[in-house]
């Protein structure tokens, strides 16, 4: 059997992959070696040819291609080891990686530091359990997207999609450009789950009809996909007897959630988060297995790659400080999503690192909401708090936390102390600080 | 004269304020809803000269892979994008095809080039 030894192992080379792998090596780790199972670098950028990426981070608007490009040259110019067409097929615990591929065959890899960066799976029929016949003609959205743009294949002519995320969204406006016929967006919720630019520039745009609140009820088709049944549903998302109408179509999209892809995660004996479904990670994006670190759609599923590479940074940071051995020691403290956050990640933050650099927590809201102040608290202290304008479960919010704004007093609470992120309604606030500004 | 009012959202922030604007003739007279300056601009933009920036595919031969992602260079008006896509859809180019190569010069006599958005490198073998 093949073996090899690393400093720093990256596992999937998609955008968080490419910027951990290069920033760890620009970090002064020795050798560093990505790998991923796909023939090419760079993820599922390649196939989301649409334009809208980068804007925070580059300046700029690019395309997916565009943007994996930009990092591929990076990690290349940083001396980053690529192995593609590589599976991993176990972490254990330790380091040592087996994977496979046709010109090695199966080869163990000993590494100082692994990076997980594998993403995320799309949520599919089974997934979201619509009843029917089972003919051809269900893909998801993303399957999709790879025909279209990559392979040159049409998935079909009339076009139903279910689920307003992001990747069906610009598969509407992709299939419609195509040539084909989208008749209708369905999103089960009474908000949409993609981006309002979305919704503008590939339904609006397009004259596609979107309905909230609806969802798929039946596929009819004996080989291929002939037709879908649709209905209204009720608050507790329950479709309503008497609202069914028909929708004639051959081809049905679902764009209904991506599911981080953690077997590898669980493999190394990481501990999970039940929210995100991605592993519980530290500021220095390390999962709760010494020496293994995590980024991108992995740990929660993110809408922005600029923020994906943001956290891969991170992670590329922390990786190579573990393998200088100058890894953060001391106390920890625990975050915790409050009223109006679904989920906070990173979950542990270091006292020193919270007294040395700007930490950045990234967080999703509950429901949608207006003028709100975006609180991070320990104790009955605020110790950092953000105004927004809007706040949308389909839009991450980000709150950097500025360094030394959590003194190490804090350690006086004892273990059980939480950094809390909540939302507080701004224009409701009857306390005496709301008097005060008045 | 044709007097009419037209709802959009912004996209200029993740606000997405419901702008409400009164157009006549193509001039834009007068928006509610938008919370700041930009929203305004948005829907002069939007109303009287929308444009975008369009992006697809152009098949390549010899390529390792069957097509290459191209977009417009920049946002072309909004009523020239059937022409541009038809374009597209019949340009073909030979690889290998360098990032931001030109597929598609003046694209729907907008004066504006598609690019190739990747690099595609020749079939191995």
């Amino acid at each position: 059997m093949r073996i090899a030894e690393c400093d720093i192992a990256v596992i999937g080379a998609g955008p968080a992959g490419l910027a951990a792998a290069a920033r760890a090596k620009q970090c002064g780790a020795c050798r560093v070696i990505l790998m991923d199972r796909d023939r090419e670098l760079g993820g599922i950028l390649n196939q989301c040819i649409h334009n809208g990426f980068g804007l925070q981070l580059l300046s700029q608007e690019l395309t997916g291609p565009e943007y994996a490009e930009h990092f591929i040259n990076e990690a290349r110019d940083a001396g980053v080891e690529t192995m593609l067409d590589t599976m991993v097929l176990s972490v254990a615990p330790g380091g040592r990686i087996t994977a496979v591929n046709r010109s090695g065959g199966l080869m163990r890899i000993s590494a100082k530091a692994i990076i997980l960066a594998m993403g995320a799976r799309e949520r599919n029929r089974g997934a979201v359990t619509i009843p029917g016949m089972r003919p051809a003609g269900v893909f998801t959205a993303g399957a999709a997207q790879r025909f279209v743009n990559m392979e040159g294949y049409m998935p079909g002519k009339r076009i139903v999609v279910l689920g307003s995320g992001d990747i069906g969204l610009i598969m509407a406006r992709r299939l419609t450009w195509e040539g084909a016929r989208v008749e209708a967006v369905l999103e089960i919720l009474p908000f949409p789950s993609g981006l309002t630019r979305n919704i503008v520039q590939c339904l609006n745009d397009q004259g596609i009809p979107l309905y909230l609140g609806h969802t798929v009820v039946d596929v009819h088709g004996e080989e291929r996909v002939s037709g879908v049944t649709v209905a209204r549903v009720d608050d507790s998302l329950k479709p309503i007897p008497g609202t069914e109408w028909d929708i004639e179509c051959d081809t049905l999209l679902l764009s209904v959630g991506l599911i981080p892809e953690n077997e590898l995660t669980r493999d190394a004996g990481g501990e999970l988060d039940p929210v995100t479904g991605g592993p519980v990670v530290t500021d220095e994006m390390e999962t709760s297995v010494p020496g293994v670190f995590a980024c991108g759609n992995v740990v929660h599923i993110h809408d922005l790659v600029d923020n994906v590479t943001r956290e891969a940074w991170t992670a590329g940071e922390g990786a190579a400080r573990f393998v200088a051995g100058r890894q953060p020691a001391g106390l920890t403290i625990r975050t915790r999503a409050g009223d109006g956050i679904r989920y906070v990640v990173p979950h542990i933050l270091h006292l020193d690192n919270l007294a040395a650099r700007d930490v950045r927590l990234f967080m999703r809201a509950t429901r949608p909401d207006e003028r709100v102040q975006v609180e991070a608290v320990v104790g009955d202290q605020v110790v950092f708090s953000k105004f927004e304008r809007v706040v949308r479960p389909a839009e991450m919010i980000a709150l950097t936390i500025p360094r030394g704004k959590v003194s190490s007093g804090v350690a006086a609470f004892g273990s059980e102390t939480r950094l809390i992120v909540r939302v507080r309604p701004r224009d409701c606030d009857a306390g005496p600080k709301g008097g005060a500004k008045a | 004269m044709t007097r009419e009012i037209r709802e959009l959202t912004c996209i200029v922030c993740p606000v997405g304020c419901r702008l409400r604007a009164a157009v006549e003739d193509g001039q834009l007279l007068d928006v509610e809803g938008n919370s700041c300056k930009r929203g305004a601009e948005y829907a002069q933009a939007e109303l009287c000269a929308p444009k975008r920036t369009v992006t697809s595919t152009v098949r390549v031969y010899g390529g390792f892979l069957p097509l290459v992602p191209v977009r417009t260079l920049e946002p072309i008006p909004k009523h020239r994008i059937g022409q541009a896509l038809i374009e597209m859809a019949k340009a073909r180019v030979n690889a290998p095809v360098d990032i931001h190569q030109v597929v598609v010069a003046d694209v729907a006599g907008t004066g504006v080039d598609v690019i190739a958005s990747r690099s595609m490198p020749e079939k191995a073998g």
